[in-house]
C-alpha cells in the first residue's frame, strides 16, 4: 500500500475533514435527525471535494498520457427491511462511497476503481488505468474515435418523486411493512386459507453520481428507487405447491416513499389472497397450440428478452460472445434496413424519459443524453443501442438515410465501480393506433390461453429462440370467454417467428412500463431498465408445461 | 501494506520494487490494519449492545478478451464494512466502504439507530462467537498470486488469443486478491486472505456453425495455463463444425462438472437450510411433512461435504459473523444428513455455535466406486449426448428444476465414441433427477466458477425437450 493510503486509514478522509455529507454529531442521538439528514438534496456538483478529487483523476491520467478519461464518483445509501408475516428478518441500512476511472490511450481502454475517495488515490487509480491502455498490445493497432458528444459543464439533475424517503425513519417503513403483512394474514384467516404468508421485502435507494471528463463535461445526478416485493403466499397441504400474489397497487421503480405510502393493504389483501390460492390450485394446460393474449407485463417481458437486448451493438459485433451473449440482429450491414419481423405492427423506439421509470437518467454513464429515436419500424430494424464507442461504426448507415450521427446515450453500468457497457435506455413497443382492448382480444379468440401480470423470458445466448413462463397469473380462453385458471404455461418459439405472429395490439388503454434491463460484462452486471409495451396476441404459440403433476 | 504478514507484525513496512511506484496494484489489508478498524467501529459502539463487525479488502483484476484482442481491463479495490448490532431484542446491520472514522460511526449509528426503535422482539437473537483460533487452509493463499502486475496478466490473454489464432475467441481473465476480518464485542477476531483466479475462453469457427469454450480457476497464478484453456476451447469449437439435429427427447448424457456447476450452486446457496426445509419451501422439505434429513435424496454413490481445508478448493474457514465451517457432510452416501441452522437450533441442541453454510462444495463419490474419465464415460456408452455446458434459468424453484440450451460443443456418442456435433437442444432437467439416474462417475475437478469440486457424470433419461438452432 502507498504511503497515502496508509495515511488515509490513520486520518481519515479528505471529506472528514471537510464535513462531507455534513456529518453532524446530533445524529448520534436523535434517529430521526439521522434519517433528515439526507433530507436536502445537496448536490455533488457544488462540493469543492469532489469537484478536486475528479480532477485529481482526470489530471493524473492526461499527465500519465491518456487522450480522454472520464471520471465517475458516487455516493449512495440504501434502506432495505425484509418481513415474513410478523416477523423482521431483515433492516439494513447501507452506505457507498467509490469511484472509477476510465482512460484512452491509443486504442485501448484502461479502467480503475476504488472505495477510498481521496486526491491521492484517485490520482493513483488513474495511473493504474492508463498503465493497463498503455500495456494492451492492440492500443497501437487502431485508433478509437469516440463519437463527438455536447460538452455538459454543469449538468444537474434528479429522479422526480414526491416524497423523500429519507424523511421516514426504518420504523415508518417496518410498520407500515407489518401492517401489510398482518393485513394478508387476517384476510387469509377470514376466508379460512390455512398457512397464508404475508410477506414484503422494501428497498429504497439513492445515489449521488457525478461525472466528469478531460472534454470538460461535469454532471451530478441523484438517482431515487424504490424496488422489491410484496404479497400473499400460500402452500399446500403436500407442500409441493406454491400460490403467491402481489397486489396490482404495488408499483416499483423511479419512486420515493409515495411508492408504499398510499397502499390500500386491507382492500389489496383479500385479492391477494384469493389470487394465490388460484393459482396455487390451477390445473396446468394441455399440450398444444394455442392463440395467447398477453397483458402488457407479459408483452414487456417477452419484448425485453428477445428484442431490446439484441438491440445493443456490443453484443451484435460479438463483445459479448462469452458473457451476456450475442445477437441474431448481427451483422448491422444485413439487419439495418433489411431485416424484418415481417410485422408491420411492430413498432419499437427508444426514450430518455418516461413516468416513474426505473433506471432512468438524463445523462448515461458517459454524459451523453438519451435519444428519442426510433429502433423498429413497421417490422424493420432500423437503428441499435450504442455508445460514443460504437456508434461510429454506423456512421455510414445514419449518412446514408440522413440520420443524426452519435451515440444514442445507451451507456449504462452496474456502479461507478464498474466499466461503462451498451445497456438500453427506456426502450419503448408502440401500443396500436386504434384503442384495441384485453377484453376485445379475448372476445376475438377461439382457443387461446390469456397470461397476465408478468412472465420471465429466457432466451438462448444469440436471443433467437424464446421460452417464456408465466410467472403471474394465466387463464384458459374457450370461445371468446375467459375460463378456469391455468398453471404456469410456457411457450417456446424462435424469436423471429413470434413476432411475426403478433396479430392483435392493445391500444394506448392497454400499455404499461415494467421491469426490464439486461445482463453483461465481466464481472456480470445486471443493469435495470424500464420498458414499456402493450397487451397483444401471438397465433398459434407452442405451449408446454413442465409435467410435474 | 507489506506483502509479508511478519514483516508487518514486525511493524516494517517493506514495500517490493514492484510496488514502489505510485500506481501500484494488489493491496489488500494486513490482519494488524484490518483490526486497527474493526476495533475502532466497536470503539464507537453502544457498550450495552452486542456486536459484530466485518471488514474487507478486495483487489479484483479483470482483462477481457473480445474479437481476438483485450477490450477492456480493470482493476478495483473494494473496501467494505459491517456493522450488525444486536440491542434490545433486535438485529439491525449498517454498511459502509469507508475506512475513516466519520464512515465507521455512520455504519455503527445506523446500525443501532435501527435497533433501538421500533417493532421489536421479533427477530432471532444469537450468542456471539467467542475468541478461539481457526485453522489457516493451505493453498488459500498464493504470494506469486499477489506479486501478479498487469503485465503478467496481459501476458497471459495474449497466449491464449495467440493459441486461439484462426478462431473468433472471447473470454475473460480474473483474478482476486482478498481479505477480510470478523470482529465482535466479545473480543472475536478472525482474519482470512484468499487469492482466486479465473481464466474462460468461448472460441467460435469462423464460418459460424462451430463454437466451443473452456474454463479454469485457481488459487496460484502460476497455475494459470492459459493457452491450455484455449487449446480445449478451439479443439471443441473445431469439432462442433456444421452440427447436425437429433430429435428431442430423453437421452443419456455425458457432463462435464463445468455443465452442471451453477446448478449445484443455486442449490447451495437457497436449498441449504434447514427453517425453508421445515416451512416446505425447499427442495428439501418432505411432502409428508418436517425434512429430507435421513432420506435418500441422491445417488448412494455421492456424498457433499464441506470443507475449508479442501487442499483442492480450501476457503475461509468461518462465516461473515465468525462462526467457524467445520467438515460438514450434508449429504452422505446419498443420503441428507445435514441443513444449515441458526443459533436458536444450535442452544435447542446443546452447541456451541450454528451450522453455517459456506457455499462452497465437493461432490465425491464414494470410495471404492470405479471412477471414469470423460474419455472412458464416452467408450462406455451405447448412445448418448455430451454436454460441454448449459445456460441455467429456474423452472421451478421448489422441486429445483431447471431449463437452458446446451451451449460450446453437443455431441452425439454411438457405441462407444463420439460420432457428430449436434445442434443445441433446450433441456428442462435438474440435478435432483440426474444425480440420482447415475451411471459413472469421474474424479472431482475444480469448477471453473471456483468453488465447487465436481465429478464429469454420465445419466440416464436427461431431459432435452427443443432444438434450439443457433451457436
Amino acid at each position: 500500500m502507498t504511503w497515502s493510503r496508509r495515511d488515509f486509514v490513520r486520518t481519515g478522509s479528505a471529506f472528514a475533514a471537510a464535513g462531507f455529507l455534513g456529518f453532524d454529531s446530533t445524529l448520534l442521538t436523535d434517529p430521526h435527525e439521522a434519517a433528515r439528514r439526507y433530507r436536502p438534496f445537496r448536490p455533488l456538483l457544488q462540493d469543492p471535494d469532489v469537484r478536486a478529487i475528479a480532477m485529481a483523476a482526470l489530471d493524473a491520467a492526461r499527465a500519465s498520457g491518456a487522450r480522454y478519461a472520464d471520471v465517475r464518483v458516487a455516493s449512495g445509501a440504501s434502506r432495505r427491511t425484509i418481513v415474513q408475516n410478523r416477523q423482521v428478518f431483515t433492516q439494513l441500512i447501507s452506505g457507498s462511497l467509490n469511484f472509477g476511472v476510465r482512460v484512452l490511450v491509443d486504442g485501448a481502454w484502461g479502467f480503475a476503481s476504488s472505495t477510498i475517495v481521496t486526491e491521492a488515490e484517485a490520482a493513483r487509480v488513474a495511473q493504474v488505468a492508463v498503465r493497463q491502455s498503455t500495456l494492451n498490445p492492440w492500443g497501437k493497432t487502431r485508433t478509437l474515435e469516440l463519437a463527438p458528444a455536447p460538452v455538459v459543464a454543469d449538468g444537474e439533475w434528479e429522479t422526480p418523486i414526491d416524497l423523500d424517503p429519507w424523511n421516514y425513519t426504518i420504523q415508518d417503513q417496518l410498520e407500515l411493512q407489518i401492517q401489510a403483512n398482518e393485513a394478508v394474514m387476517n384476510a387469509g384467516e377470514a376466508m379460512g386459507v390455512p398457512g397464508v404468508t404475508g410477506f414484503s421485502d422494501f428497498l429504497f435507494g439513492k445515489t449521488d453520481v457525478v461525472f466528469a471528463s478531460t472534454e470538460g463535461s461535469y454532471i451530478a445526478q441523484r438517482f431515487h428507487g424504490f424496488g422489491n416485493q410484496y404479497g400473499a403466499q400460500v402452500i399446500s397441504e403436500d407442500r409441493m405447491n406454491f400460490g403467491s400474489s402481489s397486489p396490482e397497487s404495488f408499483r416499483t421503480g423511479g419512486y420515493g416513499w409515495e411508492a408504499i405510502d398510499g397502499i390500500p393493504f386491507a382492500a389489496d389483501a383479500e385479492q391477494a389472497v384469493e389470487d394465490a390460492v388460484m393459482m396455487m390450485n390451477a390445473r396446468e394446460p394441455d399440450v398444444g397450440r394455442y392463440d395467447v393474449v398477453l397483458d402488457s407485463s407479459a408483452v414487456s417481458s417477452a419484448f425485453n428478452a428477445s428484442i431490446v437486448r439484441a438491440l445493443e451493438f456490443d453484443r451484435v459485433l460479438g463483445y459479448e460472445m462469452h458473457a451476456g451473449g450475442t445477437s441474431y440482429l448481427s451483422p448491422p450491414e444485413e439487419v439495418l434496413g433489411q431485416f424484418s419481423f415481417n410485422n408491420p405492427k411492430l413498432n419499437v423506439r427508444a426514450t430518455g424519459s418516461a413516468p416513474r421509470a426505473g433506471g432512468m437518467y438524463r445523462w448515461d454513464v458517459e454524459g451523453v443524453a438519451p435519444a428519442d429515436y426510433p429502433l423498429i419500424r413497421e417490422g424493420v430494424v432500423m437503428d441499435y443501442f450504442t455508445t460514443r464507442e460504437f456508434a461510429p461504426q454506423l456512421d455510414w448507415w445514419y449518412r446514408r438515410n440522413g440520420m443524426p450521427p452519435g451515440s444514442r446515450g445507451a451507456a449504462g453500468s452496474q456502479g461507478s465501480v464498474l466499466v461503462q457497457v451498451v445497456a438500453p435506455s427506456i426502450a419503448i413497443m408502440d401500443p396500436g393506433e386504434e384503442d384495441v382492448s384485453i377484453d376485445e382480444m379475448i372476445a376475438e379468440t377461439e382457443d387461446g390461453i390469456y397470461i397476465h401480470r408478468g412472465g420471465f423470458g429466457y432466451v438462448d445466448p444469440p436471443m433467437l429462440n424464446l421460452q417464456f413462463s408465466a410467472s403471474g397469473m394465466a387463464h384458459e380462453i374457450r370461445d371468446g370467454k375467459l375460463g378456469d385458471p391455468i398453471s404456469q404455461p410456457n411457450f417456446l418459439a424462435r424469436t423471429p417467428d413470434f413476432w411475426r405472429s403478433m396479430d392483435m395490439i392493445g391500444g394506448a388503454g392497454t400499455f404499461g412500463y415494467h421491469g426490464g434491463g439486461t445482463g453483461k460484462g465481466d464481472p456480470f452486471q445486471n443493469i435495470g431498465r424500464t420498458v414499456g409495451a402493450p397487451a397483444a396476441r401471438f397465433r398459434q404459440v407452442n405451449v408446454f408445461t413442465y409435467g410435474r403433476r | 501494506m507489506s506483502r509479508d504478514s511478519s514483516a508487518a507484525a514486525a511493524g516494517s513496512t517493506e514495500t517490493g520494487a514492484k510496488r514502489t511506484g505510485i500506481a501500484a496494484t494488489g493491496e489488500i489489508l494486513t490482519r494488524e490494519e484490518a483490526e486497527a478498524i474493526a476495533k475502532k467501529a466497536l470503539s464507537f459502539a453502544d457498550p450495552n449492545a452486542e456486536t459484530i463487525v466485518n471488514v474487507s479488502l478486495a483487489n479484483s483484476q479483470n482483462t477481457r478478451i473480445g474479437i481476438n484482442r483485450i477490450t477492456t481491463q480493470r482493476d478495483a479495490s473494494l473496501g467494505g464494512v459491517a456493522v450488525t448490532t444486536r440491542l434490545n431484542g433486535r438485529i439491525a446491520q449498517g454498511t459502509t466502504q469507508r475506512f475513516d472514522d466519520e464512515g465507521l460511526m455512520q455504519a455503527v449509528k445506523w446500525a443501532e439507530d435501527s435497533a433501538r426503535e421500533g417493532p421489536g422482539g421479533r427477530q432471532e437473537m444469537g450468542r456471539l462467537i467467542q475468541p478461539r483460533d481457526y485453522p489457516v487452509p493451505p493453498g488459500l493463499w498464493s504470494e506469486a498470486s499477489r506479486e501478479v502486475d498487469i503485465p503478467d496478466r496481459i501476458r497471459k490473454a495474449v497466449e491464449a488469443i495467440e493459441r486461439a489464432d484462426g478462431y473468433v475467441a472471447a473470454g475473460t481473465l480474473d483474478l482476486g486478491i482478498n481479505s477480510m476480518l470478523v470482529a465482535n464485542s466479545a473480543g472475536l477476531v478472525a482474519y482470512c486472505r484468499s487469492t482466486t483466479g479465473t481464466m474462460e475462453l468461448g472460441a467460435r469457427t469462423d464460418d459460424n456453425t462451430g463454437s466451443g469454450w473452456a474454463g479454469k480457476a485457481i488459487y496460484d497464478f502460476n497455475d494459470m495455463d492459459t493457452v491450455a484453456v484455449a487449446a480445449k476451447a478451439t479443439d471443441k469449437a473445431e469439432r462442433s463444425r456444421n452440427p447436425s439435429a437429433v430429435e428431442p427427447a430423453r437421452y443419456t448424457v455425458i457432463l462435464e462438472p463445468d455443465a452442471y456447476a451453477s446448478m449445484i450452486a443455486f442449490m447451495m446457496q437457497y436449498h441449504m437450510d434447514l427453517p425453508s426445509a421445515q416451512r416446505g419451501s425447499s427442495v428439501f422439505a418432505d411432502p409428508n411433512g418436517g425434512t429430507k434429513i435421513g432420506q435418500q435424496v441422491f445417488d448412494e454413490r455421492l456424498s457433499f461435504v464441506s470443507d475449508p481445508m479442501d487442499p483442492d478448493a480450501p476457503f475461509c474457514p468461518f462465516s461473515g459473523t465468525g462462526v467457524p465451517f467445520d467438515r460438514t457432510y450434508w449429504v452422505q452416501d446419498g443420503i441428507l444428513r445435514n441443513l444449515s441452522f441458526g443459533d436458536a437450533t444450535a442452544i435447542e441442541r446443546g452447541l456451541e455455535y450454528p451450522l453455517a453454510n459456506p457455499v462452497s462444495v465437493r461432490l465425491q463419490p464414494k470410495e471404492g466406486t470405479e471412477l471414469l474419465t470423460l474419455d472412458e464415460m464416452v467408450e462406455t456408452c451405447e448412445r448418448g449426448i455430451y454436454v460441454t455446458r448449459l445456460t441455467m434459468g429456474v423452472a421451478d424453484f421448489r422441486r429445483l428444476v431447471f431449463t437452458g440450451v446446451t451451449r460450446d460443443g453437443t455431441w452425439l456418442v454411438e457405441r462407444g465414441r463420439i460420432t457428430r456435433p449436434i445442434k443445441n437442444m433446450r433441456y428442462v432437467d435438474s440435478h435432483m433427477y440426474f444425480l440420482n439416474n447415475l451411471e459413472a462417475v469421474g474424479e472431482p475437478v475444480l469448477a471453473a466458477t471456483g468453488g465447487f469440486m465436481l465429478p464429469p457424470v454420465r445419466s440416464r433419461d436427461f431431459n432435452f425437450t427443443a432444438i434450439a438452432d443457433a451457436v
